[in-house]
């Protein structure tokens, strides 16, 4: 890290460089060392590509019933590089939720939640509601068939909820049924409330990584390795370590992002009308597992069911703790074999989900 | 990895980042003009200058509307430029009978039904026609006769050639002409009756010294749908298609055929905006695709949500149950089964060429293809009681009044009570409004579901009428003429004689029915209907 005397350019800027390098600067396990441990990262830096892709899609974007379509059309067709800006945005937020994904899967096969680090759980837990949420409302923004009669069903999903099923239909949909004001309701929450409740979260995620530092994972055995390497060469940077490899990745990722929105541009299907109801209602790939879960089960059993998986991810560092502690260290679940089962997993579901994407109903 | 390492890395795919976004910019260029790239050819790039926003010689353009119409079409997107459509081929360039260089004869004989284009010559060669001039280097024509589109929509034009819509000029002699141009008055006839029917365009004063021609204001501007061009075809294109856009889209919209099929005599936009068709029409406009280029607005594909005029009488029908489906036509009657504008309606007959080959099916066959676009969205069965309502209407309309009204009608001018100049008393307004108001709303109103128009402003109005107007008139006029009780003697037997016909019964109220008569009378009518669907 070059000082403020060393260098002209540092020396023109009227802040303290090298005050606020110390406070950015972590120092972190050399074990975070590995590109697993940069996923966390990459979804930041998507959000951001999302926030400006966004921004710009606002421009032209018109949230209303009778104009929504046609101003994604006109995004799509006419508005200089609008198909690009709108490809990568949908296929950021893919890669935003296949990130997020990986990153909560080194998290969870190394136990990273462990020794009184499950602050940095929950708010990571509702990072992923809010990125889930912020994915399904920006689906429902194109106001395609699709989209129409997915919040529809979203909204017949919510009224099953018990006891305040109805109000929360209500509070979703703008009323009892999709109306004038439901659009914009979608629309507040997209670009406003939820991008709002993904930054505090965000902030909350990393002040609780700070506070409570990183997790070293293993044993006694990898803990004592660790300690020995930090006193040998010092600890590992945040930065500039650790962010060029997240910045690496990152490119890697938007580059790839860059590739699939040239050959798989954004599409968009036949404008939303009340009058025809589709033969097949599919929701986003993220979503497929609760799409096929309420196929097989009743509404409410099906509502509960998704009640208690979300809970059991919300309160995961706590049941983890009753359940598997002890199992775990015995066993010695070690990292590779975790991130290899979960990236086997992954890869068969991003299968399932293209088949299902284009098969029938598509 | 060492810091080095990773800044490689990054260096070496953020270089291969701004590659990717540089290609981007590059096919972007490409994207856009390939999107929509108007091409302007060689032939028509003085034109665009001259006519369009750029001007010439420091002038502003002539015309900025015309080529800024042209610029949205498809036409300048296929390349079709203004010296196709306003250029006339070179003789010997095609053959002479199909080039809009050399003038035409049209003939239509009534009882077959078969029109015919021939070649005009006079000294064994072919005549041109008279309103080519030469225009900065190029010979032009301002009026673009159907033969010219024909060049490029053959199928189109054979089929537009072969309806009712090309020939509505020729209606010359027709009582209604006569109301138009002579009671009226021929500005009448020119600003309104001609803007729908078509004039017969003439030029007034040949080109000259480079100077366009004149085409005589009586019959110019005009896009009459049966238009006799000058060069002796009969049609105009853009009656529908709205120059110079040449929209496929316009003419789907219910809104171009009501330019003409609205008002008291037909008032089909009325009526339809009033039915069912309309009103979904109106709420889904939004969902229909109603946008989608020509030829691919295929009902039950593309669209569902509600029928316009050219859906059920021109618009593609996709597959659906026992049916094949249908192909778009330009044959606005191919599947129209009553003749719902003479004084008695009839079931139009079949036209077949002189090669054999089927050019209109009879009513049975136009009828099987109107149900085709009916079933998409309704049961067969439902189909079919519509038709008997409709059918029933049609036959209430000629049998009570159609047919006597003008059996009477011709009573008297027979008699001379009346005398023989058209629409210059009373009587000939009273009957012409009955046939041709009042009568044909009746039934316009039944073949389209508009229940007002058939009943208050159909059959209510040609009651009122028929019975408190027409027949006292006739009886006064004919007590005047000192042949009351001979009028008498025929109304009698007219609407109440003993003739079988059935139009008798429906006349029996005026003279009052008892209880049972009544009952009789419904009854009747309730067999009518069973009967008629069998």
């Amino acid at each position: 890290m070059p000082t403020r005397e060393e260098h002209p350019f540092l020396r023109a800027i009227p802040i303290d460089i090298e005050g606020l390098y110390e406070k950015v600067d972590e120092p972190l396990p050399h074990s975070s060392k590995k590109w697993w441990w940069c996923w966390g990262g990459v979804v930041g830096l998507l959000f951001l590509v999302q926030a400006v892709t966004g921004l710009l899609l606002a421009f032209y974007y018109r949230a209303e019933p009778a104009t929504a379509h046609q101003s994604i059309q006109y995004i799509t067709e006419n508005a200089r590089y609008g198909w690009l800006i709108r490809s990568i945005h949908q296929w950021g937020a893919t890669f935003m939720v296949v990130a997020l994904f990986l990153h909560m899967l080194r998290v969870f096969v190394t136990g990273a939640y462990r020794d009184g680090r499950w602050t940095t759980w929950v708010a990571g837990v509702f990072l992923l509601g809010t990125t889930l949420g912020l994915a399904f409302t920006g689906y429902s923004l194109v106001y395609d068939q699709t989209s129409y009669w997915a919040v529809t069903v979203t909204g017949n999903i919510l009224a099953q909820v018990p006891f305040i099923g109805g109000t929360l239909k209500k509070f979703f949909l703008a009323g009892d049924g999709i109306n004038q004001a439901t659009l914009s309701r979608m629309y507040a929450l997209h670009a406003q409330v939820l991008p709002a409740a993904l930054i505090v979260f965000g902030l909350l995620h990393l002040f609780f990584i700070r506070l409570l530092g990183m997790y070293l994972p293993g044993d006694e055995k990898d803990i004592q390795e660790e300690r020995e390497l930090t006193a040998k060469e010092g600890p590992y940077h945040f930065f500039p370590d650790h962010m060029l490899s997240e910045l690496a990745v990152f490119l890697y990722i938007f580059l790839v992002i860059l590739f699939l929105s040239m050959i798989f541009t954004a599409k968009m299907g036949a404008p939303a009308d009340p009058t025809v109801t589709p033969a097949h209602i599919k929701p986003e790939w993220y979503f497929y597992p609760f799409y096929h879960l309420l196929k097989l089960v009743p509404g409410t059993v099906g509502v509960a069911l998704m009640g208690i998986i979300g809970g059991a991810l919300l309160f995961w560092p706590f049941l983890d703790r009753i359940l598997f502690t002890k199992v775990d260290r015995a066993l010695k679940w070690r990292f590779e074999v975790g991130i290899l089962v979960g990236t086997v997993f992954l890869a068969f579901y991003l299968a399932w989900a293209y088949i299902e994407a284009t098969g029938p109903g598509a | 990895m060492g810091l080095k390492a990773k800044q490689v890395i990054i260096a070496v795919l953020s270089i291969a980042i701004l590659v990717v976004l540089g290609f981007v910019v590059f096919t972007e260029k490409e994207h856009i003009l390939v999107k929509r790239q108007v091409v302007v050819k060689s032939d028509s790039a003085g034109c665009v200058h001259c006519h369009g926003t750029e001007g010439h010689e420091g002038l502003p353009g002539k015309d900025p509307g015309i080529v800024a119409q042209w610029r949205a079409s498809e036409h300048a997107v296929q390349g079709v430029g203004c010296m196709d459509c306003h250029g006339v081929p070179k003789a010997g360039e095609m053959p002479d009978e199909k080039n809009p260089r050399f003038v035409v004869k049209m003939a239509w004989d009534k009882n077959s039904g078969i029109k015919t284009m021939t070649l005009l010559k006079k000294n064994g060669k072919p005549v041109e026609r008279p309103d080519i001039w030469n225009h900065e280097g190029a010979q032009i024509v301002t009026d673009v006769s159907p033969r010219t589109c024909a060049r490029c929509h053959e199928k189109e034009a054979e089929e537009f050639f072969n309806s009712r819509h090309n020939s509505a000029s020729q209606f010359i002699g027709s009582v209604d002409n006569f109301l138009g141009r002579f009671a009226e008055g021929p500005a009448a006839a020119n600003s309104g009756c001609q803007q729908c029917h078509g004039s017969v365009v003439r030029v007034s004063k040949p080109a000259q010294d480079g100077n366009p021609p004149l085409y005589a204001p009586d019959t110019w501007p005009n896009t009459g749908i049966g238009r006799v061009n000058t060069d002796g075809s009969w049609g105009s294109c853009s009656a529908c298609h709205s120059r110079h856009e040449f929209s496929a889209q316009v003419a789907r919209r219910p809104e171009s055929c009501g330019k003409c099929h609205m008002g008291p005599d037909h008032p089909q936009i009325e009526i339809f905006n009033e039915s069912k068709h309309g009103i979904a029409f109106r709420k889904n406009l939004a969902h229909m695709n109603i946008d989608v280029p020509g030829g691919d607005w295929v009902l039950g594909k593309n669209y569902t949500q509600a029928p316009t005029c050219s859906t059920c009488h021109m618009g593609p029908v996709a597959p659906h149950g026992n049916h094949k489906g249908l192909e778009l036509t330009h044959e606005v009657g191919a599947r129209i089964s009553w003749t719902l504008r003479p004084k008695v309606s009839i079931q139009p007959k079949g036209i077949t060429g002189k090669d054999g080959k089927v050019i209109l099916k009879g009513p049975a066959g136009r009828r099987a293809d109107m149900q085709q676009v009916c079933t998409t969205c309704h049961s067969q069965a439902w189909v079919n009681n519509f038709y008997v309502q409709f059918d029933q209407a049609v036959a209430l309309y000629n049998n009570k009044f159609g047919k006597p009204a003008t059996a009477i009608y011709g009573f008297m001018k027979k008699e001379k009570i009346l005398d023989s100049v058209p629409m210059n008393e009373k009587m000939d307004f009273l009957y012409f409004e009955l046939w041709h108001h009042e009568g044909r709303r009746a039934r316009h109103g039944a073949s389209m579901m508009g229940p007002d128009y058939v009943q208050w402003h159909g059959f209510y109005e040609l009651s009122q009428h028929f019975y408190t107007e027409f027949l006292p008139l006739a009886q006064e006029l004919a007590d005047k003429a000192g042949k009351g009780e001979q009028m008498k003697k025929f109304i009698e037997a007219t609407l109440h004689g003993k003739g079988g016909k059935d139009w008798e019964k429906y006349h029996r109220w005026t003279k009052g029915l008892s209880k049972e008569q009544r009952k009789a009378m419904l009854n009747w009518e309730r067999e009518t209907y069973e009967s008629r669907k069998k």
